[in-house]
Parts: C-alpha cells; sequence; structure tokens
C-alpha cells in the first residue's frame, strides 16, 4: 500500500509525463553523458516524490526538481564518484563550410564537458537559467564571491582553449548583466 | 561568450533524447525510500529507548557489588557491518543488469558507474565495473584497482570478481591487466594499501582452475570449483606462500575464526562453512538450510562455529514466505547477526523476492528489515551474490 495519497502520486505522475525531457536535458548538460544524466534526473525525481507534500503545484515541483538535479550533480562530483569524461576526438580547427555555428556549439560543448561540474554548472545557471548571482549562489549553497569565481575562472578556461582553434569565435561576456 | 554558449546549452538540451522513463518505476523508488526513513526512525526512536534503559541499567550496575557476570553480547571490539544492498531500476534494454548506487547501511552511495560485483570489509563496500575496482566507505568513493579478471572473459575466475573474508579488511581480485598473465591482488581497505600483487597462484593445484573460495583470516583459498571435498590451493598473505590445503586444515581454519556455521549432524562432525550463500527452505515458520552438494545429509542442522550451539532460524511473526525461492545467507553484519535475502542467487525469486530478513544466530529470531522493492523492473543485488545476468525483469 502506497503512503503517498493517489492525488499525490497523480501530481507527480503528470510532472513526470511533462516535464522530464525538459529536466533531463538540463541533466545532460550538467554532467554530459546520457547515462549519469538518466541516473541524475531519476534521482531528482524519487527526492521530489519523498518532498511532495510541500511541493504540490507544479511549478514548484520542477523548481525543485531543476535544483536538486544542480546540488545532486555537484554532490556526486565533490564525493568523486565519478569522474569527468576524457575527451576523446579533438574538435576540428579550422570549418571552411558554412556551418561554422554548429561546430564552434559543438567545440563549446566538448571544452564545456571538461570543465568540473561545479564550473559547469554555475555557467549553465547563468548563462541558459538567466540566474541572478545571487540566485545561482542561493541554489548552487555558495557565496556570491564564489559563483563569480566559478564562472571567471570557466570562461578563461573556454577562451583559451578556443582561442587555440582560429576558426571559433569568441564574444564577450558583457550581455549577462545581472 | 554567452550567446554561443546559450545557444550550445539549448542545443545539447534540444538533442538530449530521453526514452522509457517509467513513472511506476519512480513512484516504487519514492515509496521504498518513504518507508526506509519510517522503519529508520521508528528503529532511531527504539535505538534511544534501549540507550536509555541501558544506561539506567548499568548506572545500576555500576552501582552494585554483584555486577561482575558475564555479559551476554557482543565484545565491544567485534567489527559490525551496515547491511548492503542495490536497487537496480533498469531503464533500457541495452545495459544489462548493473548497478549504479549501493545502499550502506541508511546511506546512498552513487557508484557512477555500471557494478558487476559487490563484496564487503569491515570498513565498506568494494565493487567492481568492467575495468576497476571500487572501495566506498559510504562517503568517498576511490579506485582501488584497475583491470579485474572477469567472468565474461575469464572463465576460470568463476562468478565472484572480488572475494573478501566476512570479517576484517582484506579484499582480493585478479588483476588481467595483463591478460596473458594475470595477478593475484589483495588489498587492505583499512590501510587503504595495496598488500599483495604477484603472478596468480599455480592453478595445477586445483584442476587448472583458480576459483576464488573464501577468504579466511588472512588466507585466501582457490578451488577448482568441482566439490568442495576437492583439493584447494591456499595463499598466505602474512608468508606470501601459496600450498596445496587439504580439506580438513581448510575445516580447521573455519573453526578457528568467527563468523562461521557448522552444516551437519553436530557441531563436532559437520561441515565447516562461511556460511555465505547458504541456502535455506522454509519449513513452517522455520528456516531450513540445504544441505549443501555432497553433503552430510539432506535436511542437516547448523550449528555456530564460535559457540557451538545449534541455529533454528524463526520467520517473523505474521511473515507469509509461502512460494517464494529460497533465502540465501548474503552477509554478516557481527557474530551472531546474519542477512538474508528471499530469492538470493536464483531465479525467479518469487513474490517476495528481494525481502532482507536479519536473523540472530543466538535467539533463531528474524526480522524483516528491508522489504522488496516489489516493482517489476527493479531487481535487488546484494554483497557476495553474482547478478544474475540472464535476468531479464517482467515488462523488458
Amino acid at each position: 500500500m502506497a503512503i503517498r495519497r493517489q492525488e499525490d502520486i497523480s501530481g507527480f505522475s503528470e510532472l513526470v509525463a511533462v516535464r522530464s525531457r525538459a529536466l533531463y536535458g538540463a541533466a545532460y548538460v550538467l554532467v554530459g553523458d546520457h547515462q549519469l544524466a538518466q541516473d541524475l534526473l531519476q534521482e531528482a525525481l524519487v527526492k521530489a516524490y519523498v518532498a511532495w507534500p510541500r511541493l504540490r503545484d507544479q511549478s514548484k515541483a520542477e523548481a525543485y526538481v531543476r535544483r536538486t538535479i544542480v546540488t545532486t550533480a555537484i554532490s556526486w562530483r565533490r564525493r568523486r564518484s565519478f569522474h569527468e569524461r576524457p575527451v576523446d576526438r579533438v574538435p576540428d580547427i579550422s570549418t571552411a563550410d558554412d556551418t561554422e555555428r554548429l561546430a564552434t556549439a559543438d567545440a563549446l560543448w566538448e571544452h564545456l564537458r571538461n570543465l568540473p561540474t561545479r564550473q559547469r554548472a554555475a555557467l549553465f545557471l547563468r548563462y541558459h537559467e538567466d540566474l541572478s548571482e545571487a540566485e545561482t549562489a542561493e541554489l548552487m549553497g555558495c557565496s556570491v564571491g564564489a559563483v563569480k569565481r566559478q564562472v571567471f575562472v570557466a570562461l578563461s578556461k573556454l577562451r583559451i582553449e578556443i582561442d587555440t582553434h582560429p576558426g571559433l569565435q569568441f564574444l564577450d561576456d558583457k550581455e549577462v548583466t545581472r | 561568450m554567452n550567446k554561443p554558449l546559450r545557444e550550445t546549452f539549448a542545443r545539447r538540451m534540444d538533442e538530449a533524447e530521453l526514452n522509457d522513463l517509467d513513472t511506476d518505476a519512480l513512484v516504487g523508488l519514492g515509496e521504498s525510500r518513504l518507508r526506509r526513513r519510517r522503519l529508520a526512525a521508528t528503529l532511531g526512536s527504539a535505538g534511544a529507548v534501549i540507550v536509555l534503559v541501558a544506561a539506567l541499567v548499568v548506572s545500576r550496575t555500576n552501582t552494585s557489588e554483584h555486577g561482575t557476570g558475564p555479559v551476554d553480547h557482543p565484545s565491544p571490539g567485534q567489527s559490525v557491518r551496515a547491511l548492503v544492498y542495490s536497487d537496480v531500476l533498469r531503464l533500457n534494454t541495452g545495459n544489462g543488469l548493473r548497478g549504479r548506487t549501493v545502499q550502506v547501511g541508511d546511506r546512498v552511495v552513487r557508484t557512477g558507474n555500471g557494478f558487476v560485483h559487490m563484496d564487503m570489509t569491515d570498513d565498506g563496500v568494494v565493487y567492481t565495473s568492467a575495468d576497476s575496482v571500487w572501495f566506498t566507505d559510504g562517503g568517498v568513493t576511490t579506485p582501488i584497482g584497475s583491470h579485474p579478471c572477469s567472468y565474461d572473459t575469464h572463465l576460470w575466475v568463476g562468478p565472484r570478481v572480488a572475494v573478501s573474508a566476512n570479517v576484517g579488511s582484506l579484499v582480493a581480485w585478479f588483476d588481467c591487466s595483463q591478460p596473458a598473465r594475470p595477478s593475484l591482488v589483495v588489498f587492505d581497505t583499512a590501510s587503504k594499501l595495496e598488500t599483495v600483487r604477484r603472478p596468480m597462484p599455480s592453478c595445477s593445484l586445483v584442476g587448472g582452475w583458480c576459483l576464488f573460495d573464501a577468504v579466511i583470516g588472512d588466507h585466501i583459498y582457490f578451488s577448482s570449483g568441482s566439490t568442495r571435498s576437492a583439493a584447494h590451493a591456499m595463499f598466505d598473505v602474512t608468508t606470501g606462500r601459496t600450498s596445496t590445503a587439504t580439506h580438513q586444515s581448510y575445516a580447521e581454519d573455519v573453526r578457528s575464526h568467527p563468523r562461521g556455521l557448522v552444516i551437519g549432524d553436530s557441531a563436532q562432525s559437520g561441515e565447516p562453512t562461511s556460511g555465505i550463500g547458504l541456502a535455506f527452505h522454509v519449513d513452517g515458520s522455520r528456516l531450513v538450510a540445504r544441505a549443501p552438494a555432497n553433503g552430510p545429509s539432506q535436511s542437516p542442522g547448523i550449528f555456530d562455529t564460535t559457540t557451538g550451539h545449534p541455529v533454528e532460524f524463526r520467520l517473523p511473526g505474521g511473515y507469509d514466505v509461502r512460494g517464494a525461492a529460497d533465502l540465501a545467507l548474503f552477509q554478516w553484519l557481527d557474530d551472531d547477526t546474519v542477512a538474508l535475502m528471499v530469492g538470493g542467487g536464483r531465479w525467479p525469486g518469487g513474490p517476495h523476492y528481494g525481502d532482507i530478513l536479519t536473523c540472530r544466530l543466538s535467539s533463531g529470531r528474524c526480522v524483516l528489515a528491508v522489504s522488496a522493492p516489489r516493482i517489476p523492473r527493479i531487481v535487488r543485488i546484494v554483497p557476495n551474490i553474482t547478478l544474475p545476468e540472464d535476468y531479464r525483469p517482467p515488462g523488458i
């Protein structure tokens, strides 16, 4: 016999049905591995199920799962229970055709995958989720200064990598103002 | 920078295709976790009461002039191991049945990779993936070896990729970094040091096979995998020597260590064993040991090697396990407590497959420690019992 009430189970099932794909995408960009991302999403959803009476509202639940995905990914990395995947293919240096943007994204992705999880999470929250530094810090469980440092170090690493590939463009980082 | 970054994140998120997410299984996992929390809370409350009562008793005993009698509980120096298991959710057909999380007591350890076998020492859990050997104390996970020889590629290894003793910190495996020249590796999980690495012992002593049989104290036993009465090879970690071991010397070694059982008609005449893998069938409310191959009798008794007393396990009151496959002993928690899993090592496991009972040798009392996940696509795995590679849960 289930501990959770049927209406809670229905609400949870709806969240899984409607939002799991988008949540999986977030998990994937954080860990860079499909199987790990699936595990990460599963763990976050199970935690949401356990916490469901506090969530109920689907928007709150989704925010909770997103937060859990980030914090769980960071805690996995902290425990060193998984390791960053080495790059087994160096991206092409020059791109002669007109798909330069895609090549840029591919190369960037390879470099992003090699960043430590905290740095990748900081970039993801700031540049994709458009969270402020304060919001990012709150979600990652660290100070605003730490977020600034993580973002700065991550961008510096990416600059170095990208600078070695003349075909790739490096845009300024002043577009995020919050 | 942020535009390409945003595009990269967005593109990868769009491309990340999620398939086969089973809501029922997720609900099942959530329910399982809720039940564990409730159980832990109940045990915690009960433990607090017991501690309080014990403190009162000790306090009274200390003030009494008659408080010098023998103590009837585990000695303070005795190692106590956490209950270990793993519930594996199969999301894809192509990934095989490989664990990814391990429950160590009340903690969940992410293995971060598929593991194929797990074992216990006093210090934590050792598990093997296809190309590494890992150790976790329930918090930190570290690689402790690489390229373990596995049953998939080296049949002579046998199904137990790594093997440890019921007490102590030693764990052994074969390293196949050089497949033509495998090495025996012994690792101490207390000191976190590799204590032995040497060419594989001469398996000609045991008919060409080097199956791990058991670790008893500092002795690692190998066998040909045919019968227990066949000759063993024994590697002594202390001296670094390999020698033949007779059935009698093996039996004496088991008897001289705690956490062993004697199977037979009496503690003196029966067959000593580490107990791991011993199967029990249900007879009413009793658990009756199955006679091992070439064993002494059809319905043997079992005895505690430490005390010599007979052991008669009883099912918890009201626990109906009829129709289930055998229960298998897979772990010693302390000198007086073992863990058994319903259906352990046999497939299909029956309706109660995955229930874990803990049983006291001294009283015979068993309690349901962890309920089965009871979700079709979740398979429970325990230490010392190899993952059933050929198992296909319903719905796959």
